[in-house]
């Protein structure tokens, strides 16, 4: 009878431990992993880490806002520094990408090792996580010229074996991007029986037709890149472009949006701790009475009312306000003239109010939620109003399509006010008044802004770089690209930025140093500088102001 | 790894480290009467700990813990656990510390052996005595070598809220007279050990390779304020981490405790087989610690094997405890 009862006890024991052994491999899992999700899921995280806090801080609000002279700096460590205050520009913007290259590149590998029978139904996934993908290397190489594409993320795809990628060239990227866009336009516009992307993509909620045109659009801005190296190639694609599915409204903007909780943490509202209204831009607004005015900046405290309190508080008639300021004024953005500059001065009346005479941005378009806002998140990768001034230069330069050069232009002026109209609302920007027709066309219909066929390139430049307000990255492509505005270009005129007596020039890339002993990857990060520093005009390594590939002189 | 893999690193078995040591285990028991017993067991260990190898093309190794400008490293050569910092003092070849010319220490730039983890000696005493159902026990633990950074200490003396730092505030503490630009005289100067950088010139005399107590003998420089003296050594800005490097060792009377087991006579009436009754108090006190300022040697930062970093942790907790055992 004992020996019975031993075996009935020992039987489920042992059956329990040979079952274990069989697949030891899925029970010794760390139980705070997640190892089976959806796969949907990955485009969202492509989407989150498009444009964070940290590059936002870095390189727009301390940097390309006043590199591309937005605006005037009223605090931040770029104080006495314009060009290279930190080695961290660009350095958030690098690890952005690789984040977004980690999830883009692991769902085909995902699926193919968890659900290879679903692969086919995922290919619309596959695809618009690559254009995510190259949308953020555009930027990314921008900055950072060759990078590791196509030997990338390696341990994401389960290739071991690329533990030490090389690095594409710049020219190499575009070439390969634009016949990956070209592909992946190919299959969007093909694929049937595909797992809906509407609950997790946050530019187009599913729509497929969009992202095809969004992969258009980008081959045209690579186009745009490539045309000081190769015009023909460039033409060639952009007409290519131009024939085929293409974004006609501002509904097909390439803008992922998020609900306001996206920018909950982080220094998001910290533009108007840093940044004002420049003279330069506010000049431009004022000259041209561009309805954005109201949009991009806050209408400042210097009612008369306001300015006759204030004159009486002060003894020191220096602190006065002049009788010719508004309630729209851009300050210095030369820190030599910061101390002369009254537009510049700190004021505030004795109950509070800030009587600074340069605008605030509105902060609510970086930050829907600042102060109790209800306004939502955004961030503009390709605007339409952006792919109708691409499309017409290439109009411009011959590149024929079905509208003409001024059709664009006036196109892209036209989405580009409503557009941030259109935002502003969303936001819940403060003292929002929508921007109407009639005021459209009157700012359309005034010289300078009315198409002008002998200063067309300039027009359609400064119209670009009014519309990149926010896409600092892209305003400062073109700043590279075509030299506008600048101190001599008529719409938009750049002011001389001086540091105790020097002049300051913007900064075309990063600084490059050499690895140190003992960094991984070592040999191809030497290569990787190597090729590039071939190039004349690449300058010496840690020269920030050297140029890349597409940046030709 | 190279973070264009898509990973930022890897967990890999590596590395070759060769223990050596010897472990003592003394048991004795000195009294054995018929009522009186006592036991007493004594353990000794010493262990040198060399890292043979890391992994290929590794020779060094950050290791978790630390802080403060220091950190514990795994290099090949060395043991597991020597802490390292490039703000240790600069020293010239004589061993003397380097002084910039406003008196304050020179960091040493580079990464320099400024200690180590690793104790040189670990021991523990038990000792039991009995007395026919009582028994009297206790636990000692001991530590004699190895280091520990104590953020307390460090910034206890940049602050002055630290005993130690009362030296030079006044003449009665050994302050120097200090004489001010308005001609007004402090007993606060204190002199820095250490010798001035070549190429040090103050008010053109050419202080190179003298010690700052010399050149205050001369009448070349005056005493620094014990305010400033203190603040180039452990300010977060100009201070010497080396400084707040401490030797750690302490004898710590872990357990007290007293137990009485009923008669077994009583027991047996109320069906029990034992009964016993004790009082016990843990972490009854240090009878011996070599850190400054009764700081807690054993408040680590974290619970990390490489942890060597004091920083206001908990506080040492004695515990009281009562109990009662009963078998059936």
């Amino acid at each position: 009878m004992k020996t019975i009862k031993k075996i009935l006890c020992l039987l489920p024991l042992s059956m329990t431990l040979l079952t274990g052994c069989e697949s030891f491999t899925d029970i010794n899992n760390s139980v705070s992993t997640v190892y089976e999700v959806d796969p949907l899921t990955f485009l969202y995280k492509v989407q989150e880490r498009n444009q964070g806090a940290g590059s936002t801080w870095t390189d727009s609000y301390a940097c390309k806002l006043r590199w591309l002279q937005y605006c005037s700096n009223i605090w931040g460590y770029s104080t006495t520094n314009f060009t290279y205050f930190t080695s961290s520009i660009g350095a958030d913007l690098y690890s952005e990408w690789l984040d977004v290259g980690g999830y883009a590149t692991h769902i085909e590998y995902y699926i193919s090792k968890n659900m290879p029978d679903d692969l086919p139904r995922y290919s619309d996934l596959i695809e618009v996580s690559r254009i995510m993908l190259i949308n953020k290397g555009i930027a990314t190489t921008d900055m950072h010229g060759s990078l590791a594409y196509t030997e990338g993320w390696g341990l994401r795809r389960g290739r071991p074996d690329l533990e030490n990628p090389k690095f594409d060239t710049q020219e190499e990227l575009f070439a390969i991007w634009d016949q990956e866009l070209k592909t992946a336009i190919e299959k969007l516009s093909v694929s049937t029986d595909q797992v809906s992307l509407a609950g997790y993509d946050m530019a187009f909620k599913g729509d497929i037709s969009k992202w095809v045109k969004t992969a258009n659009a980008l081959r045209l801005r690579i186009a745009l890149r490539m045309l000081k190296r190769n015009e023909t190639k460039a033409k060639e694609i952009a007409a290519e472009v131009l024939k085929s599915s293409i974004p006609t409204s501002n509904e097909d903007g390439f803008i992922i949006k998020f609900d306001k909780l996206y920018t909950n943490n982080g220094d998001w509202h910290s533009v108007i701790d840093m940044d004002r209204a420049s003279a330069p831009f506010m000049r431009y607004l004022k000259t041209y009475n561009d309805p954005r005015k109201r949009i991009y900046f806050r209408i400042n405290n210097l009612t008369s009312e306001n300015v006759t309190q204030y004159n009486s508080e002060q003894t020191d008639p220096e602190k006065l306000i002049p009788s010719d300021f508004t309630q729209w004024e851009g300050g210095t953005v030369s820190y030599d003239e910061r101390k002369t500059d009254k537009r510049y001065f700190s004021r505030t009346l004795k109950d509070g109010t800030d009587m600074r005479a340069m605008n605030q941005p509105q902060v609510r378009l970086w930050k829907g939620m600042y102060d109790n806002g209800s306004g939502g998140s955004w961030f503009p990768n390709l605007t339409y109003a952006d792919f109708c001034f691409m499309a017409s230069e290439f109009s411009l330069l011959g590149v024929g399509n079905a509208k003409s050069a001024q059709q664009w232009y006036e196109e892209g002026i036209t989405a580009s006010l409503k557009h941030w109209s259109a935002m502003g609302e969303y936001c819940k920007i403060y003292e929002y008044e929508p921007i109407t027709d009639a005021e459209i066309n009157e700012f359309l219909s005034q010289p300078g802004i009315a198409w002008n066929a002998a200063n067309a390139l300039e027009q359609i430049y400064c119209q670009s770089w009014v519309e990149h307000y926010k896409n600092t990255n892209e305003a400062w492509a073109l700043w590279r690209r075509t030299g506008y505005p600048n101190q001599t270009s008529s719409i938009v005129t750049f002011d001389k930025v001086m540091i105790n007596g020097e002049e300051q020039t913007v900064p075309r890339r990063t600084r490059f140093a050499y690895p140190a002993e003992g960094t991984p990857n070592k040999a191809n990060m030497i290569d990787r500088i190597e090729k590039m520093a071939a190039d004349a005009e690449f300058g010496e390594i840690q020269n920030e102001f050297g140029r890349l590939w597409w940046d030709k002189k | 790894m190279a973070s264009e893999t898509g990973v930022r690193s890897r967990w890999i078995n590596a590395g070759n480290i060769q223990n050596s040591g010897v472990e003592m285990l003394i048991t004795a028991v000195p009294v054995e009467t018929k009522n009186w017993n006592w036991t007493l067991m004594l353990n000794l260990t010493r262990n040198r700990n060399k890292i043979i190898s890391l992994a290929p093309d590794v020779e060094r190794y950050r290791l978790g813990g630390g802080g403060a400008d220091t950190d514990a490293w795994a290099t090949v050569g060395g043991a597991y656990g020597d802490i390292y910092s490039s703000y240790a003092f600069a020293r010239n070849e004589q061993g003397q510390k380097i002084l910039n010319s406003d008196g304050s220490w020179r960091r040493s730039g580079t990464s320099e052996k400024i200690g180590s983890l690793q104790p040189d000696l670990l021991g523990g005493i038990v000792s039991t005595l009995s007395y026919k159902g009582i028994s009297f026990n206790m636990v000692i633990d001991a530590r004699f070598g190895g280091d520990i950074y104590s953020n307390s200490y460090n910034y206890g003396t940049s602050s002055g809220t630290l005993k130690h730092t009362l030296y030079g505030r006044d003449a009665e503490n050994g302050g120097l007279p200090r004489k001010l630009e308005d001609g007004r005289v402090l007993n606060d100067g204190m002199i820095p050990e250490g010798v001035f950088a070549s190429g040090t010139v103050v008010n053109s005399v050419d202080l190179s390779g003298m010690t700052y107590q010399e050149a205050y003998d001369k009448g070349y420089v005056e005493p620094l304020s014990a305010y400033k003296y203190y603040a180039n050594l452990a300010d977060w800005g100009t201070g010497i981490r080396e400084q707040a490097i401490k030797k750690c060792s302490w004898i710590a009377l872990r357990e007290l405790s007293l137990r009485w087991s009923l008669p077994k006579d009583w027991t047996s009436q109320i069906y029990m087989q034992n009964v016993s009754v004790g009082f016990v108090v843990r972490n009854v006190g240090y009878l011996y610690n070599s850190l400054p300022n009764n700081i807690h040697p054993e408040g680590l930062a974290t619970n990390q094997s490489s942890e060597y970093l004091e920083s206001g942790g908990a506080a040492y907790t004695r515990n009281y405890g009562f109990n009662i055992n009963v078998s059936f």
